[in-house]
Formats: C-alpha cells, structure tokens, sequence
C-alpha cells in the first residue's frame, strides 16, 4: 500500500515537473535566438515570435517541427527548401497558420497582415534565387 | 428468434434504401479535358501510363467512378478522399502550377512513392493492377529527379 502511494506521490511530481518545463519552454521562444540568425533581421522577428514556438526543435509539437523547422531550414537541399517555402506562403495565403486553435487560446499569436507579407516576399524572393 | 433476426434485417435494409437519398457529393469531373488530353510536362509515356493507371482516380479531374461509388456510404469515402487528393496534387492542373509549386509537388510525389504511402492501400486492394512495382516506382522517382533538376536549374 505504502509503496503504492510512493509510486503516485513520484509519478505526480515527475508530471507536474514535464508541466513547468513545457512552460518554460513556451515562454523561451524570444530568448532562443542565434538559431535563426541566418534570416534577414525583419523576417526574423516574424519567425522568432510567431513560428518558433512549434517550428523549432523545442516547439511543442512533433507534427509541426517535422513538417518545418526553422532553425534547420536554410542547411536543407536546395529543392526542399523550395518546397518548403511554397508550404509557407501556402499556409500564409489560406491564413492557416499560426492554426486557429493557437490563436483562439492566445489570441497574441495572430499574425498581423504586414508581418505575413514581410515572410511571404522574403519566401518569393528566396525561392527565385534558390531557382535561378 | 427468428422473427428477431428479420427485423433487425429489414431495418438495416430501410436503413441503407433512406440513406441513398443524402447527396454524396462526388467531385465533378471536367467534361473538357478528357484523360488522355492531360498534360505532364516531360513525363515519358511509360510515366504517363503509370499515372494514368494509379494515380489519375484521384488526382485528376477525370476520375472513373465505378457503380459503387454512386452507392452511400461508399460514396461519402470516395468523395471525401477524392477532393482531398485532388486538393493535394491535380495532375489536370499540373501546367497551372509556378515553378516553385513544381518542386514541392515532385518532392511530395517522390517521397509518398519511395515511403508506399500511395496509392493508398485500399485503393490498390479494390483495383487491380494498381499497386506499383519497384520497377514502376523507379521510372517515377526518376522522372521526379530529373524534373526536380531541371526547374532548379542543375
């Protein structure tokens, strides 16, 4: 019995520990710069405040950081890259993302509509050069 | 027990009867270009073929429905995975598409290929003759190399 309660007693805190790492994680998005050094200093903020918290690798999802990594992005082959980017404007044009789930719990994860044009020109302009 | 057994038989029937008015709403397909009109940019015609065979059901705008897709609910399936794969890639829009969108749809098309994620596994277990040998699937990650390169300018 006393073993029992021990068990509970350790699995409970080892949860509540993955909690406030999740947390912290969250809330460390702005101060993981240097990963996205590479983007031009405007499309980097764009990225660093409203991708980075999935698209990285200590974004919150698995389904998110393998469809787009940011941090990765720019090592990739040319073409995927390419294909990449046509993903994103995609997704920018729809207005699919951040998803709406996202914005409905923070509702300051919205893109604004000039952020999303300073991401889309620079994918445009990048998949031409990466295609010339 | 019986007794039982048949009405519970005669309420499945009438239940199916009823359901075949809602409308399945089965993507239309376009009565202009006809099948053999759609173009692939540079796909040999061994390519084509393959295409065509495995692939055009639902990434065309000519899909061949057979009787049962008019038959609910087999019929909400293959609409729902229709539009979804025409949405994905539409080989009848494939001049359509910016270079940029060239890359991504080759790269897709590659990678469902050489992980046999398409066609679909119960697709090819309801067609015959769908389901793509290594050979075929060579022909066509070859034919997606080789456009890959050509559009990055390599």
């Amino acid at each position: 019995m006393k073993k029992r309660v021990v068990l509970i007693m350790g699995l409970a805190i080892v949860a509540v520990s993955f909690q406030c790492n999740a947390l912290t994680n969250r809330g460390s998005q702005d101060v993981k710069a240097g990963t996205t050094t590479e983007y031009p200093e405007a499309v980097k903020k764009v990225i660093d405040s409203k991708c980075l918290g999935c698209h990285s690798p200590e974004g919150r999802s698995d389904k998110a950081k393998e469809a787009l990594n940011w941090t990765t992005l720019m090592g990739l082959e040319k073409s995927s890259q390419v294909s990449k980017l046509d993903k994103v404007i995609e997704v920018l044009d729809k207005g699919d993302m951040p998803p709406k789930k996202m914005i409905e719990m923070h509702p300051e994860a919205k893109i604004s509509e000039a952020d999303s044009k300073i991401l889309k020109d620079w994918a445009v302009a990048t998949s031409d050069v990466l295609m010339k | 027990m019986k007794k039982k057994l048949y009405f519970s038989l005669a309420i499945l029937i009438a239940f199916l009867i009823v359901i075949q008015l809602i409308p399945s709403k089965l993507p239309v397909n376009s009565v202009v270009q006809l099948p053999e009109n759609i173009q692939v940019q540079n796909a040999s015609n061994e390519v084509m073929t393959i295409l065509k065979t495995s692939c055009f059901d639902c990434h065309s705008n000519q899909t061949d429905y057979r009787w049962y897709s008019h038959i609910v609910p087999v019929s909400w399936l293959i609409a729902r995975d229709v539009s979804k794969g025409r949405e994905a890639l539409n080989f009848s829009e494939w001049n359509t598409y910016n270079k940029r969108k060239l890359v991504r749809k080759l790269e897709d098309i590659k990678e469902q290929i050489t992980k046999k994620e398409m066609p679909m596994r119960i697709y090819t277990l309801i067609h015959p003759g769908t389901k793509l040998n290594e050979a075929q699937m060579l022909l066509i990650t070859d034919w997606t190399d080789q456009e890959t390169k050509k559009i990055m300018g390599q």
